[in-house]
């Protein structure tokens, strides 16, 4: 990651200054009625050296996959595409529209590797087909290793040029693994790929939560024997204890504002409530004095409330505070046992893990308690995390025998595994946006 | 229906008695062996067991138990074990638990670590605060029986130290406990 960043992958508009862009050709909040038909031609080695052509067809791979993640594209077969002889360099004016239009394409993505003195060039340029028109071009320099970080970039550009919004696919997931026999943390690319390990304390780590600017990662950890909450900077790994209070230091979360972090204590006689610490650990306030367990805290994106699990009506159920009145209302009633909230960056859905039998199934609910639905219904799955754009759910699932991470749209349609082989990994947290620019 | 009543009257219980001994319930200062060597002066508020629900004649009847156990050969510490979601001491869990208290009386230079474990169901983070409430409660059971507070500490593991694998009750009914390590 490093590496990519210390390489300054320049990054320049072909055309003029970054400006929003003039037509939304796709709208998110909207529910989707068809998708948006999109043809990705393959990526061409422009400069005939054979080394190459993987970063090309990488290119190609990662922008399909992406879009295709998405949900909203419907991707032209590109063993359908009519080959155009009098197109041979990547000018858009030779481009036959009529080739495109027919196979139904609305746009149409198109790019170039180019062999430099130091390093490659990538070139890459989206199009509107149906007007004939140029949408945007983007320059890149790397290595052929950025090849899957340019293709992400391009990705994001076109969402940004056709929804109007920021693109995913340079986020990352933090989750749990016990591969090595340990608990630890590590992170996954979105689609994952680039597994890292983030610590290695050799006890138990758990409840990654990133810090709203993507830099950090807190987590639980009982490295020095109690359940402490540490800090570590992602960039300098650097590592340092914040909260190790007497009793469970357990499940963090940073507030949107990056102010304030809730987290469970248990000082009270091992009775768990909800705490408000300042990032460097001082404990600023106690939100609940209830007999029962109070746990799993996590913000609302516009910071003004917190849901959090309580059994203090018997079982453990979602309850919701207000931050200003310190107010607190039942979410969920159906079943007896709904743990582990995550709140919608969007603000209007709550997901939640629900407990039937011994298994869990991931659910979302409106925020005044109406509409719960269920999102899974295969394996044990939990730990629901949102993207940052609020349409997917990160979630860890049994479903093809050890604990996998998984994500899905929002709606539980195009559900796909993340992460494999050995061991079980658990507690996704997926990170804010990113881009290494 | 169940929990709910046992809830409601769990409640009444703690009304009732918290009001009966909150003039009583002392505050003692002890001198508490930190984890990692070195030692710190707390003041720590020991509450009554009146959250269980349990009854100062209760309690004299099992000191009185505990007494007689002391003086008896071969006492050892012993497991104690919970039902699921529930953090409550069963008949069963008391009598060991006063076995528990006879060996600290009797060996009262030795700290002892109450470790609480829950079964692999549930959620990671739930399970880590109810282990706390296990060992909270065999914790301050013990206290209320004679031990002192100061051999006594607590951790809770949650679900991620399971005695015995497996994936069914009776592998999760030995999962569900308070251990008792010797520092």
């Amino acid at each position: 990651m490093k590496k990519i960043i210390a390489l300054c992958m320049c990054m320049m508009m072909l055309g003029a200054a970054r400006v929003l862009p003039a037509k939304i050709y796709i709208y998110i909040d909207a529910p989707a009625t068809s998708k948006f038909p999109i043809a990705i031609e393959p990526f061409r080695n422009m400069s005939g050296v054979p080394g190459i052509n993987d970063v090309a067809s990488s290119l190609s791979t990662v922008i399909s996959g992406d879009l295709e993640i998405s949900g909203l594209f419907r991707l032209i077969d590109p063993k359908t595409f009519i080959a155009n002889p009098a197109d041979q360099d990547m000018a858009g004016d030779r481009i036959k529209w009529d080739d495109w239009s027919l196979l139904g394409a609305e746009a149409l993505a198109r790019g170039g590797v180019y062999q430099e003195e130091k390093g490659l060039r990538v070139e890459a340029r989206l199009y509107d087909v149906v007007r004939g028109s140029f949408l945007s071009g983007k320059r890149y320099f790397g290595e052929p290793g950025d090849a899957r970080l340019m293709g992400h970039k391009f990705a994001d550009e076109i969402i940004y040029q056709l929804t109007g919004q920021k693109g995913i696919f340079q986020t990352k997931i933090a989750f749990v693994s016990d591969r090595t026999g340990r608990k630890e943390a590590y992170l996954v690319d979105f689609d994952g790929k680039n597994q890292t390990q983030v610590t290695s304390h050799r006890s138990i780590v758990l409840s990654p939560a990133w810090s709203p600017d993507g830099k950090k990662l807190l987590y639980t950890s009982y490295k020095s024997g109690n359940p402490d909450v540490y800090l570590r900077d992602l960039f300098h790994g650097q590592e340092t204890k914040i909260s190790h209070y007497r009793g469970i230091n357990l499940a963090p979360d940073w507030s949107p504002d990056g102010g304030k972090i809730v987290l469970t204590l248990s000082e009270d006689n091992g009775n768990s409530d909800i705490y408000l610490i300042s990032p460097q650990g001082e404990k600023l306030k106690r939100l609940t004095k209830e007999w029962a367990n109070d746990v799993s805290p996590c913000w609302s994106p516009d910071g003004r409330e917190i849901a959090f699990v309580s059994n203090r009506a018997g079982n453990p159920q979602i309850y919701i505070m207000d931050m200003s009145t310190e107010k607190v209302r039942r979410l969920t009633f159906a079943g007896i046992y709904n743990t582990s909230p995550a709140w919608s960056p969007r603000g209007d859905r709550i997901a939640y893990a629900s407990m039937a039998g011994n298994a869990f199934s991931i659910c979302t609910i409106n925020t005044d308690g109406s509409n719960p639905r269920q999102l899974t219904d295969s394996g044990s799955c939990e730990s629901p995390a949102w993207s940052p754009d609020g349409r997917h759910i990160a979630f860890s699932s049994s479903r093809t025998g050890k604990k996998k991470i998984h994500i899905m749209l929002a709606d539980g349609s195009g559900a796909r595994q993340v992460t494999g082989g050995e061991g079980n990994d658990t507690n996704p947290s997926w990170s804010p946006y990113i881009d290494y620019r | 229906m169940e929990t709910m009543k046992r809830n409601l009257w769990l409640l009444m219980m703690v009304i009732f008695v918290v009001s009966l001994v909150s003039l009583s319930a002392c505050s003692r200062r002890s001198v508490k062996k930190d984890r990692r060597g070195g030692e710190t002066l707390e003041e720590e508020a020991i509450k009554p067991m009146s959250e269980e629900g349990i009854s100062e004649q209760e309690l004299e009847e099992a000191r009185r138990k505990v007494a007689e156990l002391r003086g008896k050969e071969g006492a050892v510490l012993a497991t104690v074990y919970f039902e699921f979601n529930d953090f409550s001491l069963s008949e069963q869990a008391k009598s060991v638990l006063a076995q528990n208290a006879a060996w600290l009386m009797n060996n009262s230079q030795r700290d002892v670590i109450i470790e609480g474990h829950c079964d692999e169901r549930g959620t990671d983070e739930y399970n880590i605060a109810l282990g706390e409430r296990r060992a909270n409660s065999a914790k301050r059971y013990l206290i209320s029986l004679g031990v002192s507070a100061a051999q006594l500490s607590t951790i809770s593991f949650g679900e991620e130290r399971p005695d015995v694998q497996g994936h069914t009750e009776e592998s999760w009914a030995k999962n569900r406990r308070a251990e008792f390590v010797v520092q």
